[in-house]
């Protein structure tokens, strides 16, 4: 059955609540579909995998495209200018060899991976402040929890990691397919109060190093033939701490409210009858933080029967990917049993997750200890919102009951 | 605001981001085919929530795509119970 659409509706409401029954339709319909707006939009594993996987598809036509709006902008007298510097040094809208020479940098300099300790402080300083019958979850906890660690990893003490969370939401938006004015403003005021509080850290540790990320890229940067400037490492700095925020709050939110709406799984889970690795691989595929990702086609090419030519953008769902039945038996079904098979929620090839690592690790430790103070964590009543976010989607508000 | 107003006001302000003259605009054309991209999109859909105090997205120009039918759809979001126009 061909339905004739429009199929591509990601800014629809009920689409923010719950973008599956889109992607399936396409997946069914048009797996690539010329999208009203002029993108492809791909939508089936092995499609999203190839792209991901040739070189001649491109990252970074975001920043190009930020780069033309606040050029544009100037020319009508506005100036959004920090939202380039801020993101001048994102690698994943970097590509090779520069990127290749970035990623390896930023690797190198990671060298404290010894996290455990410092999330289970993170989680037990945030639940023992829960003492309420009903909470929302993710502003107590899911947000709190990647924003604390962030911090630490990098080595910064904030007046309020709430402040740092929100402008860690606002930059965000700058990776979703469709920009307005106001996002243009509110990025734009994100990446000044970013760079102005990353440049003094910065400076701070260049003549007070210690032992911590910021720290310890300034001294590999010295040690580089080609050193990058304040500026690019601020970039860096606001790249990790962003990444790294956004996505892993967006994974526990999702996760316990995936795991509260199914609980037969949730009762496996908790008995300890499967392992958590495989918990949480199986809760990342069945609704992943990062929905879409886009590339740039760099020569003309033919995807699934479909012509793409020199300079159009592809927009890849990867959690649409994650939900292809031609990969995953009942893919709609979170099953902690089903057969284990990559999934894409990290990406893949050479712009596969730096951070998957400890996404992993706090998202366990996240789940395990919230499901061990309140054993009887159950959904409340109260509406469920969405924030209304493309690229990464995550929970904005969800209220659960302590003990029921 | 009256359709015909704000169809003038939208000709007037897509003349000025594409560089020409109102009397160069055909209302029935479709919005990609006069160049107007999405950089361009930027200020209009500002322009217009300024004007009418309706949000649009970027993707509501594309599915409206000329001024005829955007403002038909405009006037549909002030007016949603009726209005056929």
């Amino acid at each position: 059955m061909l339905d004739k659409g429009p199929y591509w509706q990601p800014l629809q409401e009920s689409n923010f609540a719950d973008p599956y029954p889109m992607y399936q339709a396409l997946r069914e319909n048009d797996p690539v579909h010329k999208a009203q707006t002029g993108e492809w939009v791909v939508t089936r594993f092995l499609d999203v995998t190839e792209v991901l996987r040739d070189k001649r598809f491109l990252a970074g036509h975001r920043q190009t495209w930020l780069e033309r709006g606040v050029d544009h902008l100037k020319n009508r007298g506005m100036d959004f200018q920090a939202i380039i510097e801020a993101m001048s040094t994102f690698i994943l809208n970097m590509n090779p060899p520069e990127h290749t020479r970035v990623r390896q940098f930023i690797s190198e300099a990671w060298v404290n991976r010894e996290l455990e300790a410092t999330v289970r402080n993170n989680v037990n300083a945030l639940l023992e402040n829960i003492a309420e019958s009903e909470f929302d979850i993710v502003e107590r906890y899911s947000t709190m929890l990647p924003t604390r660690t962030a911090c630490d990893i990098l080595g910064i003490n904030v007046a309020s990691h709430q402040e740092m969370k929100e402008l860690g939401s606002a930059m965000i938006k700058a990776l979703d397919p469709y920009t307005t004015l106001k996002d243009f403003v509110r990025i734009n005021k994100a990446s000044k109060d970013f760079i102005e509080f990353f440049t003094q850290q910065v400076h701070h540790k260049i003549s007070n190093p210690e032992n911590d990320l910021i720290s310890s890229l300034i001294a590999r940067n010295e040690e580089l033939d080609g050193k990058l400037t304040t500026s690019e490492l601020v970039s860096i700095c606001i790249f990790m701490f962003v990444a790294g925020e956004e996505t892993t709050a967006s994974l526990i939110g999702t996760s316990i409210f995936n795991l509260l709406q199914n609980p037969s799984q949730l009762a496996l889970a908790k008995s300890g009858g499967v392992n958590m690795s495989i918990v949480l691989s199986e809760l990342l595929r069945f609704d992943s933080p990062v929905h879409l990702i886009g590339r740039m086609a760099d020569a003309d090419m033919e995807l699934a029967g479909k012509a793409i030519s020199k300079g159009e953008i592809v927009t890849l769902c990867l959690a649409s990917a994650n939900r292809d039945e031609s990969m995953f038996e009942n893919a709609d079904r979170l099953d902690f049993n089903r057969e284990q098979k990559r999934h894409l929620a990290f990406g893949y090839g050479i712009h596969y997750c730096l951070g998957d690592w400890l996404a992993k690790l706090q998202a366990q430790i996240a789940l395990e200890e919230v499901l061990r103070k309140f054993p009887n964590l159950s959904l409340s009543d109260q509406k469920i919102e969405w924030r209304p976010m493309l690229a990464v989607r995550g929970l904005k508000r969800l209220v659960v009951r302590a003990n029921d | 605001m009256k359709k015909e107003q704000l169809m003038l006001l939208l000709t007037k302000q897509i003349a000025d981001e594409l560089r020409c003259q109102p009397d160069e605009i055909d209302r029935h054309e479709g919005f990609q085919h006069m160049g107007l991209d999405s950089i361009n999109s930027i200020l209009l859909l500002d322009f217009i929530e300024k004007q009418t105090s309706v949000e649009l997205n970027p993707m509501d120009l594309a599915d409206h795509p000329n001024i005829s039918s955007l403002v038909d759809f405009i006037f549909s979001q002030i007016n949603p119970k009726g209005d056929a126009g």
